[in-house]
Parts: structure tokens; sequence; C-alpha cells
């Protein structure tokens, strides 16, 4: 399931939205539409050095902080991805293909950081899988209306 | 370590504003490093860089055939040399097939070595072998066009340095020439610039030459010889580099600006004290004296610019026997307010862990607890956003070598 859902994210019409959080504990959203996965991990190649998702997603490695990842499908299902930044690939010969890759994509571009990071949990948040869950995790959130005799006859 | 100090979990507790990756390098840096036989087994000479042609030598006191570094996951480099078993190093072993750091025979980290650039086995038309030439960090061109400090040739070096000592080794061991040549360094960089990717920056550092008409004018002149041949291969007057010098004078500075395309200049006064730098950097103290670096380097601003000017201290070194502060408190006290005086004319100090080597005057000591070091590091980088100084030429990509400028990223 976990894989399926992670490999969603390689698919272009999928909107992706990564959330860094930054010094005053403020989320930061931002469209990248770089993130992609291998099913296992996900990748987020970042292009400006100094910016500020680069900034926060430093800080989120070093200190432990997750990140999440909102992921929207072309079938208008959405997931909410929790991830943690676990390595930065800055340098060697992997970082070099992702280079490469980004040079042949864009032209004379540059990469800064290729960003891994570990899915820790992945939900659903279509409306329709959510509130099948609410109906049945949390019965008294309801008004009484929807459940009268004459409305359930009308069904 | 003395019991008086912290050890690493207890400063981690006490300082948790302080990334513990960058923690741990800097203990590394402290304590240095042994790799074991699996670790070793794990090298690549086709694919890993092997030490050998750094300016300083190990602690060991072996050059060749170890890693020359590695990388901690968040792409910090950790640049510490091979240390002896005896003096408590940190451990890089092979578990499981992964490289890993340990300490007391816990697994603390996954560590990569570094890649070996496509240009160091290649040679240029005259023979050279480029490695010789040029070295490599994980992405910044490392030239030290004279690996010979004049300052020896009457035995006032600074204290901590074995750089002429390295040399004789480096002659010896690696056939290492004390000068390159301007002809050989233009076809290894071009050589290096093919490589998609790799290198973000060149720096370049010599040992000190005070020959000339003007003191170190001779050192100039050499510079800017190989950094014209440098610039050969680049389309832009200008290329992000750093020039690691003498203090050098207002004139000197601009010759060297105007002339070059280097974009960037540290000028290390290894100490924030005058009466140390006296003691410590004898050669420093009388071809310059104290006053006379600091006042270079606020010169060096209106040249280069804010940001674009620092100096290096020998952290640590402040507190050696027999001349140094006697205790800890006291030494940050005196070395932040030096260095808040410099940043408050624009000029930034980055820290390098002193790492007492064999072979210097000051051998066998011990460096600075690593609360010590933790402290002096943020205290460096709050200067820097106090005083709105980017360090982008010298920071955790560029160099490496600098706890303090590793913070940047994120602070």
């Amino acid at each position: 399931m976990g894989n399926e859902i992670l490999k969603r994210i390689n698919e272009k019409e999928s909107v992706k939205i990564l959330v860094t959080v930054d010094e005053n504990g403020l989320p930061h959203p931002v469209v990248k539409d770089s993130l992609h996965s291998d099913g296992e991990h996900i990748i987020y190649t970042e292009y400006i050095e100094s910016s500020r998702t680069n900034r926060y997603m430093t800080k989120s490695l070093w200190f432990d902080k997750p990140v999440s990842i909102l992921l929207l499908t072309k079938d208008e299902k959405s997931f909410l991805i929790t991830a943690q930044p676990h390595r930065a690939i800055v340098n060697g010969k992997a970082f070099q293909t992702y280079y490469e890759a980004v040079q042949k994509q864009y032209g004379d571009f540059d990469l800064s950081t290729v960003w891994v990071l570990k899915p820790l949990e992945i939900k659903e948040q279509s409306l329709h899988v959510r509130v099948k869950e609410e109906e049945n995790k949390r019965p008294y959130f309801l008004h009484l209306d929807r459940l009268a005799k004459e409305k359930q006859e009308r069904l | 370590m003395s019991r008086s100090q912290l050890n690493f979990e207890e400063v981690s507790a006490k300082y948790p504003e302080f990334p513990r990756l960058i923690m741990l390098k800097t203990d590394i840096h402290r304590r240095g490093v042994f790799y074991t036989e699996k670790a070793l087994e794990a090298v690549d000479v086709t694919k890993h860089q092997l030490g050998g042609t750094h300016i300083f030598g190990t602690r060991d006191g072996k050059l060749t055939q170890r890693p020359e570094a590695f990388i901690l996951r968040d792409g910090t480099s950790v640049l510490s040399t091979p240390t002896p078993l005896e003096d408590s190093p940190y451990i890089v072993d092979q578990i499981d097939g992964k490289l890993v750091l340990t300490d007391e025979g816990k697994i603390l980290e996954e560590v990569f070595f570094w890649d070996k650039p496509d240009f160091y086995d290649q040679k240029t038309s005259s023979g050279a072998l480029m490695q010789n030439i040029v070295s490599a960090r994980p992405q910044r061109l490392y030239l030290i066009p004279n690996r010979y400090c004049h300052f020896w040739s009457d035995d006032s070096g600074c204290r901590f340095c074995d750089i002429v000592n390295n040399l004789k080794q480096q002659k010896d061991e690696i056939d290492m020439q004390s000068k390159i040549k301007a002809k050989d360094v233009c076809e290894t960089i071009k050589e290096a610039l093919k490589e998609p990717g790799r290198f973000t920056a060149i720096c370049i550092t010599s040992g000190s030459d005070f020959h000339g008409k003007d003191p170190f004018d001779k050192e100039v002149d050499y510079y800017i010889e190989i950094l014209q041949a440098i610039g050969e291969n680049f389309a832009t007057k200008k290329f992000p580099s750093q020039l690691i010098c003498s203090a050098l004078t207002k004139e000197q500075l601009q010759r060297l600006y105007d002339e070059t395309g280097i974009t960037s200049v540290t000028m290390d006064i290894e100490v924030l004290d005058e009466r140390l730098f006296g003691e410590i950097c004898p050669g420093k103290a009388k071809w310059v004296g104290y006053d006379e670096w600091k006042k270079r380097l606020v010169d060096a601003v209106e040249i280069f610019g804010r940001g674009r000017v620092n100096t290096g201290i020998v952290s640590g070194v402040e507190l050696a026997k027999p001349y140094g502060f006697t205790s800890e408190e006291e030494a940050l006290a005196a070395t932040l307010a030096e260095a808040e005086d410099l940043a408050s004319k624009g000029v930034s100090t980055v820290n390098m862990v002193w790492v007492p080597r064999p072979n210097t005057h000051l051998a066998g000591q011990k460096n600075a607890s690593l609360e010590y070091y933790v402290r002096l590091s943020l205290g460096l980088q709050a200067l820097r956003r106090k005083y709105d100084l980017p360090i982008d030429f010298d920071d955790y990509r560029r160099c490496g070598n600098h706890p303090d400028s590793d913070l940047a990223r994120a602070f």
C-alpha cells in the first residue's frame, strides 16, 4: 500500500506540496514538482541553496523533526505523508547524476541538494475516506437529523 | 579526557540547539579517527580519494593509502586525519556492509568516503600527476602553489604548524614538489572542470614568503601567476574563489583583486590575543604584528567587500602551555571579544579545531574541551548574524573545516 502511494508521487499530474516549519513554528508550504519516489524513499531535489525550504530541511535533519508532504492525485485522492529528512546529498557521483539530469531538463541550471526522506506515515486524506473513518470511529460527531427515519427513508 | 570535562552526550544535552552532527564532527576533529582493517577493505582506489596531498601532516605521521576523509549524512565534511588508537579516537568500521562511525563499540552514524575526482590519476603535458598539482575536497579545488613557509627558515613558524616537516615527508614518499608550475595548474583545472556538478570553488593557500621589494611581494607575484593560469579556463573574469595568504598590504590586495579572478581573501591570524600571537606565531608577529594584521584584514574589506574577508583561528591553541590562558572561560571571552571587534568592521572569524600534531612545537598537548568548541562555534556564528556577514565562500560546502561556519547553512 505504502509503496504504491509513494510511487504516485512520480505521476506527472500529481500536485506535491512540501511543508517544512520555520524558526517560529509556522508552516512553510511550497509546491515541489521535483519530489519523486523509488517506492521506499522520497527524493526531493532543491535547486536554490539559500532557499528557506533548504534551510528548514537542514534543521529537520539536524533536529529529527519530520516534514509533511501533501499529495493530490489526478483521480482527486489526497494523501498526507509524514517523512523524516535523512540524508542531504551535496556531492559525489550520485549527486552528479542528478545534476546532469537537471541540466538536461532545464539547460544551464544549478542543483543544490538531493534530499532523501524516509516516510514515517502515509494517510489518505480524500474526503470520502475521511468521512467513512469518522462515521466508524467517532459516531457522536454527526447531526441527528441525518439519522431521522423520515430522512433515511427519503434516501 | 579529563572527568572535569563533559562528554559528548552531556554536551549534547546541555546545548540542544547545537546540531548533533556538527557536534560529532567537532569531536572527531578534537579526538581524531582510526580506520579499522575492515573499513580500509571498503576503500576502492579507483573510486575513493586517498590522503597524502594535504598541506598539514597526519596525527599518526603516516601519509597515504587511507581515505582522505569522509562525509556525514547531512553533507558535512569531516576532515580528520588517522590517529593512533592509544589516543582514543573515534573508529570508522565496516559493519553489515556499511561504513559506520563508532565510539566505545556503539554505532553512531553511517559515513561515506569522498569520491575521487576524475582528473586525479591523469598527468599534465609536463608529466606531473594532476593530484599533486591540485587536490580536492568534495566540492573544492585546492591549490598549494608553495608548500614551504619561509618563517621556518629561522624557526619562527607557527608553533602548532608542521607544514615544512610534512613537505619533507611528502617529497620523500610521494614525490611532491614544493612549488607548482602555472602551465600544469592551467591544464589540471581545465581537466577538473570537465566533471559536471563536482566543484563549487577554488581555494589557494601557501606557506608565507616575505621576500620581495616590500615584504610578501614575491608571495603575491606567485599567486597572481597561478590565479591567472586558473582564470584562463573561465569565461568570466571572476570565479568563486578564496585566497588564504599572509596579511598583505592594501596595495598588494588591490593588485590581486585587479589582476586576477579572486573573489575572497582569508588572512589567518591563528590566535586572537596579541600576547599569544607573539608567542605562538613569532614569524607573523615579526613580519606584520598583531594590530597591523587586524588592520590589513579590515583594509581588505574595502577591496573585496563585506562577507568576503575572514580570518582563521586554530581554536584551542590559546590554551596551550606554557603561554596560554589557564581557563577556558577566560580564553573564550577574550577570543569572542576580539572576533566581535573584527566582525563589527566586516571581517568574519572561522575556527579550525587545533590538532596537536607530531613534529610541531606543541606536540603532545591536549586541545580544548568539546563544550569549549561548541560555545566558540555558537559565538562566532552569532557574531556573523549580528553583523550580517555572510560566509558563503568558506561554509560547510566550499570548505568544511570550520564547525562554526557549518552552522551558517541553517542559522
